[in-house]
C-alpha cells in the first residue's frame, strides 16, 4: 500500500468515517443529568381535565337513499353504555347544511318511540322532566343548520340505545356533476370575542363544549365539542348508499373514502349499492359520492310534486340551456379580483397546501387586463397591495411569492378580512372604470362560530361585487360557505383533497370568466297563488342549476322560467304532464322557506319584527314536522326505568379529529453539531493520513524496496 | 512525488474540516450575538411601548422574555417558530396565545443552542415569562413528555399553560427527527407578579395613601 494512490486512500477514509459517525451520532441517552424514567412517551393533549366517568360509546350507521335528485337519509346512532351506572350522553354531530330533519325515533330493545316536534324551550322542558323521572328520552336540537345536538337520558348499565334521525335533501348538481355528501366530523371552530362572565364571576358555559360563551358567539359552549386523540376513532361510521339516478351514469366515485360497489343482486337497471369500506377508514373527513349522466348532451331537468294537506308542493332542478352565442369571448369584461386566503391555525397541514396550490393556479390564470389584490388573514389581516393592481407579469410573480411564503397559524378573525375585501379594494378607481366585474374569491375551511355576524356583513356591503367561496380541507363548514356564497351572489366550490384542486379551480375559473344569466323569473299563473323559494333566484354561472321549491293551490299545466344573459334573452317552458309524485317535497319547501325567514330574522334589528319572524318559523316547522333553530324533536318513553335513588352521570361524546388538521412542533435541531462532527472527522482523517504516510515513508527508508 | 500528494491531500482535508467547523460555530455565534441584539431591542421596546426590530432587516421581533432562575437562563423569545426565527432565539408558535392571555403558550427552541438547558429542567422549576406589555408571569414545571412532533393538538380552551418544546433525543446529531421533548408548566399565581410588585412599590413610595 502506498499513500500516493488516492483511490485506496478514499476507500480507507470512507470505512473510517462509518466507524466514527456510528459512535458520534447515535446514543441519545448518554447526555444530560435528568431522570429519563420521568419521561412519558405518547400523545399530548391540552384541554380541560373533565369526563372522569365512562362516556357512552357510539357508532353510527348511515343509509342514504338517492332517487333522482332527492336524498332520503337515515342516521342511526347506537349509544352503548359500557359502565355499571346510568348515563346521559350528549353528542354534537354534523349533517349536510341543507338537510331538512323531519323524523327521530328512539329504540330500546324492541320498543320504538316516535319523536314529536315542539318549540325548542318546550321540548327541552319535556326532556328534562322525563330525565328526572327516570324515563328514557332523547332530544334533538339544531345548533347551526349543519350542526345538531342529540341528548339521550337514562341509558342503563350495559345497555344500548338507538336513535334514528331522518332527513331529506336535494342532490347537489354543478357542471353536470351530481354529488351527495355526508360530513363525519366537525372541524373545531374558532371562537372570536371576549368570554361572557356570569353573576358568580365564572366564565359562562351553557353546553358541554370546551370554550365559554363569548360576546360574539353567545352559544360557543354548545358548538365546541371535545375532540378525540390522534388516530383514535371514537365514532366509527358506516355508510350505505342506495343509488337510483334514473338515467345511465358514468364516473361514479367516492372522493375521500374507499368504497365497495355492489350491483349484482339488484334486479332493477341503473341501481347501485355503494358501501363504505369499513377497514382502515377513520371517519375523519366528509364522505362525497359523485356521478355524471352518461349522455351530457341533454341538460338535466327534474320536477317532482307532492299533494299534501290540500296544497301542491313541487321541486324543480334544471340547468338552463344558454345560447351558444352567449358563450363567446368578445363579451368578456375586464375583472377586478380580490383573493382572500385563510391562514389560521385550523388550516394547518393538508388544508393550507390545498389552498396555496389553488391560489397559485388562480393567480397564474389572470389576464393582463384584469386587476387583482390578495388578502391573507389569521389573527390579523395582511394585504399584498394597497389597492387592486393590474395583473402584469411582475405583479403576478410578486403575488405568487407572497402566496408561497404563507404558513398557517393563529386565530380566524374573518370579519376584518372580509370587510377589507368588500370595501377597500376599489380605492382609487375613477368613475369611468366602473364597468368591470368585481369578484371576491375566498379560500377557507370556514371554521368560525360567528357565522351570523359574517352573513350580515356580506349582505350589507356586497354592493356590485360577487363572492365566491372555496371550501378547503377534509370537513369544512359548508353551511357557512354555501350561505356566504348565496349572500354574496356567487357560488361555493368544495375542494376536499389535493388531487382535485386543479379540476375544481379550472371549473371555477371557467365560471368566473363566462357570462351570467341574471334576472331569472319563474312565472306561474296567478290563480295558483304560487309561493316559491328562494324568493330571488340567484344569478347563474355556466353549468349551475336552478333549484326551486314552490307551493301552489292546485297543479298548473305549465310554468315558465325566463332570464337575461349578456347577449340574449333566455326562456324555457316546462309542462306538468305526468310529473313524478314524491313524498317529503313539502319538507324541502318548508326548509327553504325557513332559510328565507331566518335570513330576514338575522337582518332585522327590531324586537317586535324578530318575535314575529321567530313565531313564523315555529309555526312553519310545527306544521311540517321540521327541526329548526326554534323547534326540536323530542321522544319520551312512558314508563320510568331508573329509580330516583340511582344516580345518573352526564357525558359529552367526542368528535373525531378532522384529517390533516394538526399542529406540528417545529424542527428544533440545528446542523451545528453535525458540522462539528464532520469537521473534526475530516481533521482526524488528515492527521491519520499524515501519520500513516510518515510511518510508511520511514518504513520504506529503513528496509528499502 | 509522494510528498506532494500527501501535502495536497492533507491541505484539502484541513480546509474542508475548517469550513465545517466554521459553519457549526457560525450557528452558535449567530445564536449568541442575536440574543445580545435582541436584549437591546427588548429594552427599547419596553421603553417605547412599540414593537422594536432587533436589526433593520429582521423578519421577526421580540414578543417575550423567558427566564429560568435556577439555571440562570434569560432569553428573548421571538414571534413565530419558523426556522428563520429559531436561529436567533426561542420562538413563540403563532398558533398559540400571546403571553398574558388565557390559553396555551408554546415556545420552541433549538436543542443545541438556546434550549440546551431543557435537559436540565426538573418538575418544580420556576419559569418566568415577561410579556411585551410589562406583565410578569410565573410558571412552575409540572410535567415533561416526549411526543411525536405531528401529534400535538392544541385545543382552544380556557386552560392556562406554558409549553416549552425542543428536539429529542438531546445529543443526537441527526436532523429532522420526529420526537420532541415537551415541558409543561402551569401558572403559579393567579395574580401576575407585576401587579403585586407595583402595589408594593407604591406602598413604599406613598406610604399612608
Amino acid at each position: 500500500m502506498n499513500c500516493t494512490n488516492p483511490m485506496r486512500f478514499w476507500i480507507w477514509a470512507w470505512a473510517l468515517s462509518l466507524f466514527v459517525s456510528a459512535h458520534a451520532v447515535s446514543d441519545p441517552e448518554v447526555a444530560g443529568n435528568r431522570d429519563f424514567s420521568q419521561i412519558k412517551s405518547g400523545t399530548l393533549f391540552i384541554r380541560n381535565a373533565q369526563q372522569a366517568s365512562l362516556a357512552p360509546l357510539l357508532n353510527t350507521d348511515v343509509q342514504l337513499q338517492v332517487s333522482g335528485v332527492i336524498v332520503r337519509a337515515k342516521v342511526i346512532q347506537h349509544f352503548q353504555n359500557p359502565g355499571s351506572d346510568w348515563v346521559e350522553g350528549t353528542y354534537l354531530f354534523p349533517l349536510p347544511e341543507n338537510a331538512a330533519v323531519d323524523h327521530m325515533r328512539l329504540r330500546v330493545g324492541k320498543r320504538t318511540i316516535e319523536g314529536v316536534i315542539k318549540e325548542k324551550e318546550q321540548a327541552k322542558r319535556v326532556y328534562s322532566k322525563a330525565k328526572r323521572e327516570g324515563k328514557r328520552a332523547t332530544l334533538l336540537t339544531q345548533e347551526r343548520p349543519n350542526m345538531f345536538t342529540v341528548v339521550v337520558a337514562n341509558i342503563g348499565p350495559n345497555e344500548t340505545v338507538r336513535v334514528e334521525i331522518e332527513y331529506q335533501q336535494p342532490v347537489h348538481l354543478d357542471n353536470a356533476e351530481f354529488s351527495v355528501r355526508f360530513p363525519m366530523t366537525i372541524t373545531p371552530r374558532y371562537i372570536p370575542g371576549a368570554s361572557l362572565i356570569d353573576a358568580a364571576g365564572q366564565a359562562r358555559f351553557t353546553g358541554p363544549g370546551t370554550t365559554p360563551n363569548t360576546d360574539q358567539v353567545p352559544d360557543a359552549s354548545q358548538i365546541t365539542p371535545m375532540m378525540s386523540g390522534i388516530g383514535e376513532n371514537t365514532n366509527p361510521i358506516n355508510i350505505e348508499v342506495d343509488l337510483l339516478p334514473g338515467f345511465d351514469i358514468e364516473g361514479l366515485e367516492s372522493l375521500n373514502h374507499r368504497v365497495k360497489q355492489q350491483s349484482g343482486e339488484m334486479r332493477e337497471e341503473h341501481r347501485y349499492r355503494i358501501v363504505l369500506d369499513s377497514t382502515g377508514h377513520d371517519s375523519d373527513s366528509d364522505f362525497v359520492l359523485r356521478w355524471r349522466a352518461a349522455s351530457t348532451t341533454e341538460p338535466y331537468v327534474a320536477l317532482y310534486t307532492q299533494e299534501w294537506q290540500g296544497n301542491y308542493y313541487s321541486m324543480l332542478m334544471l340547468t338552463p340551456q344558454m345560447q351558444p352565442s352567449a358563450v363567446s369571448d368578445d363579451t368578456d369584461l375586464p375583472r377586478d379580483l380580490v383573493f382572500v386566503i385563510d391562514v389560521s391555525g385550523s388550516m394547518g397541514g393538508e388544508s393550507i397546501r390545498q389552498a396555496k396550490q389553488a391560489l397559485e393556479m388562480a393567480i397564474k390564470r389572470l389576464q393582463p387586463r384584469d386587476r387583482f389584490n390578495l388578502i391573507a388573514f389569521s389573527s390579523h389581516t395582511r394585504t399584498l397591495f394597497h389597492s387592486v393592481q393590474p395583473a402584469s407579469k411582475a405583479m403576478r410573480a410578486r403575488a405568487i411569492s407572497f402566496v408561497r411564503a404563507l404558513s398557517a397559524g393563529g386565530g380566524t378573525e374573518m370579519y376584518p378580512a372580509l370587510d377589507a375585501a368588500l370595501t377597500q379594494r376599489f380605492a382609487g378607481m375613477s368613475g369611468g372604470q366602473l364597468n368591470r366585474l368585481r369578484q371576491i374569491v375566498f379560500l377557507t375551511d370556514g371554521a368560525v362560530g360567528n357565522e351570523d355576524q359574517l352573513f350580515e356583513l356580506i349582505e350589507r356591503k356586497l354592493d356590485n361585487s360577487r363572492l365566491f367561496t372555496i371550501g378547503i380541507g377534509s370537513s369544512p363548514n359548508s353551511y357557512f360557505m354555501s350561505k356566504a356564497a348565496d349572500s354574496g351572489r356567487g357560488s361555493f366550490t368544495h375542494i376536499g383533497s389535493m388531487n382535485i384542486v386543479a379540476e375544481r379551480m379550472t371549473e371555477l375559473f371557467s365560471k368566473l370568466e363566462s357570462p351570467i344569466l341574471t334576472d331569472l323569473k319563474l312565472s306561474i299563473p296567478e290563480q295558483f297563488d304560487a309561493e316559491f323559494y328562494p324568493r330571488q333566484i340567484p344569478d347563474l354561472y355556466q353549468g349551475e342549476p336552478v333549484v326551486l321549491a314552490f307551493k301552489t293551490k292546485g297543479l298548473p299545466e305549465k310554468l315558465q322560467l325566463s332570464g337575461i344573459s349578456e347577449t340574449a334573452d333566455f326562456s324555457q317552458t316546462l309542462k306538468f304532464e305526468d310529473v313524478e309524485q314524491r313524498k317529503g317535497i313539502n319538507v324541502l319547501w318548508a326548509r327553504r322557506k325557513t332559510d328565507a325567514l331566518m335570513g330576514r330574522y338575522r337582518a332585522s334589528y327590531e324586537q317586535q319584527q324578530k318575535i314575529t319572524l321567530k313565531q313564523a318559523v315555529v309555526d312553519l316547522s310545527l306544521e311540517h314536522h321540521l327541526v329548526s333553530r326554534f323547534t326540536s324533536l323530542v321522544a319520551v318513553d312512558k314508563t320510568p326505568v331508573r329509580r330516583p335513588s340511582e344516580p345518573q352521570s352526564s357525558n359529552a361524546l367526542k368528535n373525531n379529529l378532522p384529517k390533516g388538521g394538526k399542529i406540528g412542533l417545529p424542527q428544533t435541531a440545528t446542523a451545528a453539531q453535525l458540522s462539528f462532527i464532520k469537521g473534526l472527522f475530516v481533521w482526524v482523517v488528515a492527521l491519520l493520513v499524515y501519520l500513516y504516510c510518515r510511518w510508511h515513508g520511514r518504513h520504506r527508508v529503513r528496509y528499502g524496496s | 512525488m509522494a510528498l506532494r500528494w500527501r501535502n495536497w491531500i492533507i491541505g484539502v482535508l484541513l480546509l474542508l474540516g475548517a469550513t465545517q467547523v466554521a459553519q457549526g460555530s457560525w450557528i452558535h455565534v449567530k445564536a449568541l450575538v442575536a440574543q445580545q441584539l435582541l436584549q437591546q431591542a427588548w429594552l427599547r421596546g419596553q421603553q417605547s411601548g412599540l414593537i422594536e426590530k432587533p436589526w433593520p432587516w429582521a423578519d421577526t421581533h421580540p414578543v417575550a422574555r423567558l427566564q429560568v432562575p435556577r439555571l440562570g437562563i434569560d432569553q428573548i423569545v421571538l414571534e413565530g417558530n419558523h426556522g428563520q426565527a429559531l436561529a436567533f432565539g426561542p420562538g413563540l408558535a403563532s398558533e398559540s396565545v400571546m403571553p398574558g392571555t388565557e390559553g396555551v403558550m408554546l415556545i420552541s427552541g433549538h436543542r443545541d443552542t438556546h434550549f440546551r438547558f431543557m435537559r436540565n429542567l426538573r418538575v418544580g422549576d420556576q419559569v418566568r415569562v415577561d410579556s411585551i406589555s410589562g406583565e410578569h408571569l410565573a410558571y412552575r414545571v409540572t410535567d415533561t413528555r416526549v411526543v411525536n412532533a405531528h401529534d400535538l393538538y392544541l385545543q382552544s380552551d380556557n386552560t392556562h399553560k406554558l409549553l416549552l418544546a425542543t428536539c429529542w433525543p438531546f445529543n443526537s446529531a441527526v436532523l429532522g427527527g420526529q420526537w420532541r421533548f415537551v415541558v409543561i408548566a402551569e401558572p403559579v399565581l393567579p395574580v401576575t407578579v407585576a401587579r403585586v410588585a407595583f402595589v408594593a412599590k407604591r406602598g413604599g413610595l406613598y406610604g399612608g395613601y
